[in-house]
């Protein structure tokens, strides 16, 4: 079957991975019997294996995310591959319909996240009432002197 | 000769659809001042496109227009109409140097687009797609909202690199490379009416209205002051810091004969703007009203009559450009392009000053105090083109009525809200610049509101309803007649009142008798001096002055008992009304919202500090944008008060605090609370005053018989006098003797007494501080109302959202929440994957195996990039 090795960069939870680098289209068979999401692949030895981290078997449409390569006699490499999952599977997990708890593009600003912020520090802003009624100093106060009678006369 | 059509287009630029051209240009200039294709409203062309029909290439090489087909790569276009006659454009002008990059971009800054989509949101447009404007906050008021608040206009504008990190154009002050001089002013302080001394033909010059900086936060004077760039101080004109400045007017003379031709065009920029030290000159505003024919031609200007759509006058404006970047700049309302047969006597154009000086206040609440140096600067040029000689001239008014709703003209459209909140003052802005919930962090809008998304109100939420009772304010209580008298004394009056209870018998001269002991007989029963104290049921100092609306003339003076003596000697005022309600103001609390997310009004408080009454914790969501009314219920008796703070709601004004205090405070009358010193003299001063008035009026018991033989019968028997006069006379005579005797004595009594009266005198002042009425927490030495607002500053670790992102809180399918590509197209690096995490997931359609279908909701739910 063939493969092709890549070296991604992305996020392993990345759904959508930039493929980025391509490294070669090698042809190879599975070891033994092998489960789909985990595979062993024996190939020749290439040395650009050693700069890959990332394989797409190309008849099953799947993504995998390469292990530790191991070199055995007569020149031969043994591969061992685990889905990734999201890559494989983006278009259909794109159109899933979900309830979206955090996001970094699209969020409710005015959710209250409480994982958010870190105070930093306090800022105070100090608002006055437009009535200046009360005397700064004496000459604005008012004394007021009751007595018993006294408007009488 | 037609030159050229010009058709209109809708929205869509769809400039195929329209086939009939609305106008038709058939001289040199487009929209020629002949008449022929005068318009009612130049901003209906300005979505527009032109054909060319036999342009002549002298005046057509190049046409600009905006092409904004893709919203994220708006750009202005210079296009040469020699390769296409036909293209969309927002506004095409000829015979201008399009290529001026500055041009340009006064023309974006203006013209372009509907900027009331600002309002609030700041956003960028970019420029040859190498720089970009950005816009914040917006500028509006009418005249009331001018009262109640101020500094309530503001744009900001600020021009940037590409990469929007870089001021190409320092938002500095003053303007470098300006020509400045000063100008004509004068001293009225009511209206300027000797126009035209100055701004002379063909120069530049800048009128400059200065707020010089001050050690106080909220009041002004105001001046108008001739810049002077030698040493800054220039010439200040003080308009006894009450100025209700309101209008500049710019008018033009073009005087017998002048005529402003065509395609001339009388153009101004002005810029009215605040500029705090040690924070860069934003906040500029500008608004136009409407201009108005003035004196001898009487006729207003009508854009739809006058106004001829050929003149450049929309174009030349921005005179600015060269030094002002952040200034909202405009001018055609004092532009009118007439034919080369009439003449425009003069042209008036009223430039709204936006902010209120009403009683001198200028509010500035989100600054630090301590920052807060001002200055505020208006600042207008006027130059000519084409032009016959005219002279022009600026006059302020201070029309406090100006209901015009002033309006920059950013925008082609209307704005019809009235107030636009939100928006950020360049200096809280600045107070945020850590704040990474900006534009370049968070470049989307919240999710779609939805059927059911968090935000949308349900259907049945009940409504504020039902009116709230009404705080009766203008209820009073009467002093009880005949029973009390309250009179509201000065401190000059008391201090004659305390004096006459004292020492004024001992002056009162040859009619002592009668003016003094026979009415202090009468009033207290006794001629023991200090019975008046007797009926003096308190004694209180007020920290404000009545008003007239409780209290009434008395002038009969400061009477007590059956008011036969008057302690006073002068008319003075009686209380009306026991319990009164004085206003404390009011007061909108606006806040701007730094973050625009929830951190606003996040772990937020606000603390009312209310004077002699103490603190009371309001909740700021209720207050944020409301207006607050503060009154003082006050026991004039007592002394106790009951400070209100009520909320305008949309059902009317409603109670949201209250809290009682202690505002009239207590004098000590007599020895037993004003402290041990106070106690000590006071007691001395009166024991020593009534026992030498008690050795006084014993001598005048025991010579009375003589006083009686001597005086009265001998010149009663000669006279015909009766015996109550000679009985007087005697007492008088023998007071007179007695005095001498008494006098070394009474002198030190007098001393004591009138060191009693001193600390009765300070205790008027001092003893609010130290009356148990109040305590240390409820006087607070501040003479308003305030409110003390603290909000939380924050600060998130760096690329905080990548990796954990905000709450979202809506569901759509996964793809919605993809991030926007940000990376390099050219390797495909995208650096804004967009980290998001799901719950709920609906699985169906996903035809894979259950292993990874397990694998994938896991996923999902832990977060993944997308």
């Amino acid at each position: 079957m063939k493969i092709i090795f890549y070296k991604i960069t992305d996020d392993p939870r990345t759904v959508e991975k930039n493929l980025g680098e391509f490294i070669y289209p090698v042809e190879a068979t599975l070891l033994g019997s092998c489960s789909v999401h985990d595979p062993q692949l024996v190939l020749s030895y290439n040395s650009l294996l050693l700069s890959s981290n990332y394989f797409e078997i190309v008849e099953w449409k799947t993504f995998y995310f390469m292990g530790e390569p191991v070199l055995s006699p007569g020149g031969r490499c043994i591969v061992t591959g685990r889905e990734d999952v999201l890559m494989t599977n983006k278009e259909k997990i794109l159109a899933l319909n979900a309830y979206c708890s955090r996001c970094e593009s699209k969020f409710e600003r005015y959710a209250i996240d409480s994982k958010v912020p870190s105070l930093v520090t306090s800022i105070v802003t100090n608002l006055q009432f437009s009535g200046h009624v009360f005397a700064a100093n004496g000459s604005q106060r008012q004394y007021l002197l009751s007595v018993k009678g006294g408007s009488l006369s | 000769m037609i030159v050229g059509s010009l058709y209109p287009t809708d929205d869509t630029k769809d400039v195929g659809n329209n086939p009939n051209p609305l106008t038709t240009a058939t001289t040199d200039y487009w929209g020629s001042t002949d008449g022929s294709v005068t318009v009612n409203s130049p901003e209906s062309y300005w979505l527009g496109y032109i054909s060319k029909e036999n342009l002549p290439s002298m005046y057509h090489t190049n046409i600009i227009y905006l092409d904004d087909d893709d919203p994220n790569d708006k750009k202005i276009v210079v296009k040469d109409l020699t390769d296409d006659g036909n293209f969309p454009c927002t506004y095409i002008q000829r015979g201008i140097d399009y290529s001026s990059e500055l041009y340009v971009e006064s023309f974006h800054k203006e013209y372009d687009g509907v900027v009331s989509d600002l309002v609030g949101n700041p956003y960028k447009r970019y420029l040859f797609n190498q720089n970009y404007a950005e816009y914040s906050g917006l500028l509006y008021n009418n005249n009331s909202y001018q009262r109640s608040t101020t500094a309530s206009i503001d744009i900001l504008c600020y021009i940037y690199d590409a990469t929007g990190n870089t001021r190409i154009y320092p938002s500095e002050y003053p303007i470098t490379g300006q020509l400045w001089k000063s100008i004509f002013y004068s001293s009225g302080s009511t209206y300027i009416d000797d126009l035209y001394k100055f701004l002379y033909l063909g120069e530049e010059y800048t009128f400059s209205i200065r707020f010089p900086d001050s050690g106080t936060w909220y009041t002004y004077d105001f001046t108008i002051k001739a810049e002077d760039l030698a040493d800054g101080t220039g010439i200040i004109w003080d308009v006894n810091n009450q100025v209700q400045l309101r209008f500049f007017i710019i008018g033009f003379d073009f005087g017998t004969g002048g005529a402003l031709r065509n395609g001339g065009a009388i153009t101004f920029g002005a810029s009215f703007m605040a500029k705090v030290t040690g924070h860069d000159a934003e906040h500029t505003i500008s608004v136009l009203r409407d201009g108005h024919g003035g004196h001898g031609y009487n006729e207003k200007i009508n854009f739809a009559s006058n106004f001829y759509w050929g003149t450049p006058a929309r174009y030349e404006n921005p005179l600015f450009t060269y030094g002002y970047k952040e200034d909202v700049e405009f001018g055609y309302d004092a532009v009118m392009g007439v034919s080369q047969s009439n003449t425009v006597p003069y042209i008036y154009t009223d430039i709204a000053i936006c902010f209120s000086y009403d009683g001198g206040q200028w509010f500035l609440p989100y600054y630090n105090l301590d920052d807060v140096k001002k200055s505020f600067s208006l600042f207008y040029r006027v130059c000519r083109s084409n032009v016959d000689s005219y002279v022009s001239g600026v006059s302020y008014a201070t029309d406090v009525a100006p209901d015009n709703q002033f309006l920059a003209r950013l925008k082609t459209g209307n704005i019809t809200d009235p107030t636009f909140k939100h928006s950020l003052r360049q200096w809280q802005y600045d107070e945020f610049t850590d704040n990474d919930f900006t534009e370049e962090d968070v470049p989307h809008p919240s999710p779609e509101p939805g059927g059911d998304t968090p935000g949308d109100e349900p259907q049945n939420m009940p409504h504020d309803d039902g009116d709230p009772p009404e705080l009766q304010k203008n209820r009073t209580i009467a002093v009880p007649a005949m029973f009390i008298t309250q009179y509201a004394l000065t401190a000059d009056e008391l201090q004659t009142v305390g004096s006459n209870l004292w020492t004024s018998w001992l002056n009162q001269g040859t009619d002592v008798y009668l003016n003094f002991f026979l009415p202090y007989a009468q009033d207290f029963g006794t001629l023991n001096i200090g019975a008046a104290l007797d009926f003096i049921v308190s004694l209180k100092v007020f920290p404000f002055e009545f008003t007239i609306d409780y209290i009434t003339p008395a002038a009969n003076g400061v009477r007590m008992g059956t008011g036969h003596t008057d302690f006073l000697g002068s008319s003075t005022t009686i209380v009306k009304s026991q319990i009164i309600c004085i206003d404390a103001g009011t007061l909108k609390v606006e806040l701007p919202n730094p973050y625009n997310d929830f951190r606003d009004m996040y772990n937020c408080s606000a603390l009312c500090f209310m004077p002699y009454c103490g603190t009371v914790e309001l909740n700021l969501q209720e207050i944020l944008g409301r207006t607050l009314k503060a009154s003082y219920f006050i026991d004039l008796q007592s002394g106790g008060c009951t400070c209100v703070i009520e909320c305008a709601g949309d059902e009317g004004d409603y109670v949201i605090a209250s809290k009682t205090g202690q505002i009239g405070f207590s004098i000590p009358l007599t020895a037993t609370n004003a402290g041990q010193l106070t106690a000590q003299l006071m007691s001395d001063a009166t024991r020593a005053v009534g026992t030498i008035a008690g050795t006084f009026f014993s001598n005048i018991n025991k010579n009375r018989e003589l006083a009686m033989n001597i005086a009265g019968l001998n010149q009663g028997a000669q006279n015909g006098m009766d015996f109550d006069y000679a009985q007087t006379k005697a007492d008088y005579y023998q007071q007179k003797a007695n005095l001498g005797v008494a006098e070394g004595t009474l002198h030190g009594a007098l001393g004591l007494a009138n060191q009693g009266i001193d600390m009765l005198s300070r205790s008027a002042v001092e003893m609010p501080m130290l009356s148990g009425g109040g305590s240390a927490e409820a006087f607070m030495f501040a003479d308003c109302v305030s409110i003390q607002i603290r909000r939380g500053r924050y600060k998130k670790p760096d690329n905080y959202p990548h990796s954990i992102g905000h709450y979202n809180l809506s569901s759509h399918p996964i793809s919605y929440f993809k991030g926007a590509f940000t990376g390099n197209p050219s390797t495909g690096s995208n650096t804004n994957k967009g980290f998001c995490t799901f719950v709920g997931i609906d699985t169906s359609g996903l035809d894979c195996r259950d292993d990874e279908r397990a694998e994938i909701i896991s996923l999902l739910e832990s977060g993944v990039y997308l």
